[in-house]
């Protein structure tokens, strides 16, 4: 049997190309008969381009060549953007795919994150129809299943969970004294490892204020990755993360280029490994920590609850955390009376003990709001609209997709003809116009005077600095419809 | 006898809208203390719908002579067109600015009336600045009319044609410092202003037990009375709620009275929805909660609150109000909070040290009693008419 593997590959920097690689080695060990097809350029034997039309076809014709298509699926292979247009070119070349390759098997890393708005409902009812094409759909939790399932309305039972971690090999046969010292690592500290792309949902920066927490000369925490993509958030994000370890010698970030093997090597080096993710689906690090036995301490996120293994922690708040950290360095929480709340109580002073004046009780609220905030928003952006106003709409309602008449009318087969001859175009453009006005009624005022007990008039920068926000860029949400005053 | 004074108002003092409420107490004091005063009003009672539900004509109630005009010409979407376009901060022409005025309810009745009669009369209280009568006696009695602008930061209070009307009128009468400072940042105050307050009412008979009992609620609960809508902060609550149980495991649960639909997120919530009731029960209800929640950024006097700390009940509410946060602040019996990590926060605090919250509340029946009782109002109401009129 002849299969064909869709997916990233090396040498690309890509935790989906370290999979599929690995993937694809354990296949051929086996003597399976296996080609890889990759959206960019790389080791594989066949490339396209399969967010272009041109490479879809492509790749729709070296895939019927193959009696099995094994894809590994990410939006980014095959879609430029969620934007309408861009979906439905996607979705459309995907549809085609599903179809009319041969036996295919869906391998889900990650669907799309859910976005706000009215296009969701039919964008989630596309992403089903898509969903129930393939041959198989797998993933690689129970709870990505039951997300999956619940998203797009699929029958769990047709959708099947694969282990992660199958197919996993190592890259570095170092010992952890080895790992170390060609790290730089001091043998008698205790490492901690936060290893991946730097984006703000890696959540890196939480395990660097826990340990902030947490007392212990000897803790380290190692932060090891690069930028996947470029963007102002990202950047910023990275400095954040600079500016956590220059306030804490124990920290240290590696920013830049990691191989394979480095990588491993760091998770050798290390004693756990935290995965402090603000969401994920499933993590390919969390695998590769299994492989190497070492413990990982996890949020309690998408599937990596059930990913990781009986010796790992799973947390669920700021305070779950800096604990579990501190167990597994051995180490006690900052603070006199070292209790789960001190490091609330050391950062909120007399606020945190009982007969408090309002004063003092709505600083407490506004210093924990604070912590709260930057737990969940590493930028800590603003939120608050000062008025969560409706905007006006300029098309007053989405414009209606066209859709041809029925009955057998003149009339009405005139209009289906037309709507045939011009849907392919007519469509995109509603659903581009559409997604345009969503996007204006989904900016809100804001105010551009961060309120709050607490502190000032101004967002932090990722570095700290003030940096004053127009109403645009803190716009966010988006009011409900039908309640203006009316008298 | 006093006067003739004339109250106007949108509707007859139904329980859902603040503004119509203490117009109502207002006339009242008036005619207790010798004025005759005429209520004209609508005979509508839902400002959703303005159904005109009441009898049209003129008949005694109390004290009180009640003139009741037909509601009429909701066209709502003109008027929802328009409001969504001064919403968005879009300028509008002052005669864009009539059509809007006009396209939400209006009293032709009530017109007709003031242009015959308007001149009988020795002041002319109305209230709040958006209800369209406003506009119409700043045209054809202006002389003689005092306003209750009722004011709060919004969108609306920033058009030219209240600019015009709050400085063709008489005088303003202003509930609140807040009220005054945002009214003055707009350049809406004319000559004549005073600050004459405003005031609740004690709450005649308050009984947790039996509110619990006649309404199934059992262990800790937020409370919040009003209307369930975009305006009062309602769709934002829910979301605050969302968040907070996201946070803390799970959030207490919220029993709310009034109008309005408590939507998807809310029966998602188990948000218990009583309905319209009693002052009595509302007062029970407020009594027994752990904490009255006003979500609201738009208020101009916010009684709720104000009964709330009269009940010794901690109030958690939005600091984007300037007169909810004047008066936690100045009270000392109640927390704000900004956004929605605040607000999981306070909380927190209520979870965690309800005791605490309790101890700040014991500043509010004190605050409320020295600062917003009736007579104090109506003496400054009094020495204001006599000044102006």
């Amino acid at each position: 049997m002849r299969t064909l593997l869709v997916t990233p590959f090396p040498p690309t920097r890509d935790g989906l190309a370290t999979y599929a690689s690995q993937l694809y080695a354990t296949w051929t060990g086996e003597g399976r008969s296996v080609e890889v097809l990759s959206p960019e350029p790389s080791a594989a034997r066949f490339n396209a381009d399969m967010k272009t039309t041109a490479g879809m076809v492509r790749a729709i014709r070296l895939a019927r060549r193959f009696d099995r298509v094994v894809v590994q699926f990410h939006p980014e292979t095959f879609f430029y953007g969620m934007d309408p247009l861009h979906f439905l070119q996607g979705w459309v070349g995907l549809m085609a795919f599903f179809g009319l390759a041969p036996n295919v098997e869906v391998v889900v890393h990650e669907t799309p994150q859910k976005a706000a708005g009215r296009l969701d409902a039919l964008r989630a009812r596309l992403w089903g129809v898509l969903w129930r094409r393939p041959a198989t759909v797998s993933v690689h939790t129970e709870a990505e299943r039951k997300a999956m399932a619940d998203e797009y309305s699929l029958d769990p039972e047709k959708l099947s969970v694969i282990d992660h971690g199958a197919g996993f090999t190592r890259h570095s046969q170092a010992s952890r004294s080895e790992a170390r010292a060609s790290l730089g690592v001091e043998a008698g500290s205790f490492l901690f490892l936060c290893a991946g792309f730097i984006q703000p949902h890696k959540g890196f920066d939480r395990a660097a204020r826990a340990l902030g927490c947490i007392e212990g000369a000897d803790l380290r925490l190692a932060i090891v990755g690069e930028m996947r993509v470029w963007t102002p958030e990202h950047q910023a994000y990275l400095d954040l993360l600079r500016g956590l370890a220059e306030a804490d010698p124990r920290v240290t970030l590696h920013d830049g280029y990691v191989s394979d093997e480095t990588f491993d090597r760091w998770i050798i080096a290390s004693d756990v490994v935290v995965l402090p993710y603000r969401h994920i689906w499933s993590s390919g690090v969390a695998e590769r920590a299994a492989l190497y036995g070492r413990p990982v301490i996890a949020t309690n996120v998408g599937g990596l609850a059930e990913q990781v293994s009986s010796s790992s922690r799973v947390v669920s708040d700021r305070e779950e955390l800096i604990r579990a950290m501190a167990e597994a360095g051995g180490a006690v929480v900052s603070g006199a009376d070292g209790a789960s709340e001190a490091p609330r109580r050391r950062r909120t002073g007399a606020a945190g003990r009982s007969g408090s004046s309002r004063g003092d009780l709505q600083r407490l609220v506004a210093e924990r709001a604070r912590v709260l905030h930057e737990w969940y928003d590493p930028l800590e952006r603003s939120e608050r609209p000062i008025l969560d106003v409706p905007v006006s709409d300029p098309l007053e309602g989405p414009l209606a997709l066209p859709g041809g008449q029925r009955g057998v009318s003149p009339k009405a087969i005139a209009q289906r003809v037309v709507s045939r001859l011009i849907d392919w175009r007519v469509v995109p453009i509603a659903l581009y116009v559409n997604a345009m006005r969503e996007q204006l009624l989904a900016g809100a005022t804001s105010d551009p005077e961060r309120p709050g007990a607490s502190e000032d008039a101004e967002d932090r920068s990722a570095s700290g600095a003030p940096v004053r926000k127009t109403s645009k860029q803190l716009g966010r949400r988006r009011p409900s419809s039908g309640s203006t005053p009316r008298s | 006898m006093k006067g003739p004074i004339a109250v106007v108002s949108a509707t007859a003092g139904s329980n859902v809208g603040g503004a119509e409420a203490m117009l109502r107490d207002v006339a009242t004091g008036l005619a207790e203390r010798d004025w005759q005063v005429e209520m004209l009003t609508t005979a509508a009672e839902d400002i959703y719908t303005w159904d005109n539900v009441a009898e049209v004509g003129s008949r005694d109630e109390g004290l009180l002579t009640v003139r009741r005009f037909e509601a009429v010409g909701l066209t709502q979407p003109l008027r929802d067109r328009l409001s969504n376009r001064i919403l968005a901060g879009d300028k509008l022409t002052m005669a864009e600015q009539y059509r809007w005025a006009n396209a939400g309810m209006r009293v032709p009745g009530l017109y007709d009336f003031l242009v015959e009669h308007g001149r009988d009369y020795q002041a002319i209280v109305c209230g709040p600045y958006m209800f369209w009568a406003a506009l119409v006696l700043a045209d054809v009695a202006p002389e003689r009319t005092i306003l209750f602008p009722c004011l709060h930061d919004e969108p609306f209070a920033r058009l030219g044609l209240y600019k015009f009307m709050m400085r063709s009128v008489r005088g303003l009468w202003f509930q609140t410092d807040p009220e005054f400072q945002l009214a003055s940042s707009l350049g809406l105050v004319g000559d004549r202003y005073s600050f004459v307050g405003s005031a609740v009412t004690n709450p005649g008979s308050v009984d947790v037990a039996s509110f619990r009992s006649r309404y199934d609620v059992e262990g800790d609960y937020l409370f919040f009375a009003g209307r369930r809508e975009w305006g009062k902060g309602w769709p934002q609550l829910m979301e605050d709620l969302a968040f907070a149980a996201e946070v803390l495991g799970d959030c207490l649960p919220l029993v709310t009275c009034g109008v309005g639909e408590i939507g998807s997120l809310g029966e998602r919530l188990g948000v218990r929805d009583i309905g319209v009731v009693p002052d009595d029960d509302r007062a029970s209800g407020q009594a027994g909660a752990l904490a009255y929640v006003q979500p609201s950024a738009m208020e101009s006097f916010s009684r709720t609150v104000l009964e709330a700390f009269l009940l010794g009940t901690p109030v958690v509410a939005n600091w984007h109000s300037a007169v909810v946060r004047w008066h936690c602040e100045r009270s000392g019996a109640g927390l704000t909070y900004s956004n929605r990590y605040e607000f999981a926060e306070c909380m927190r605090l209520l979870r965690e040290r309800p005791q605490d919250l309790r101890s700040l509340a014991q500043s509010g029946p004190s605050y409320v009693r020295n600062e917003f009782t009736w007579p104090a109002v109506i003496d400054r109401v009094e020495a204001s008419l006599a000044e102006w009129t």
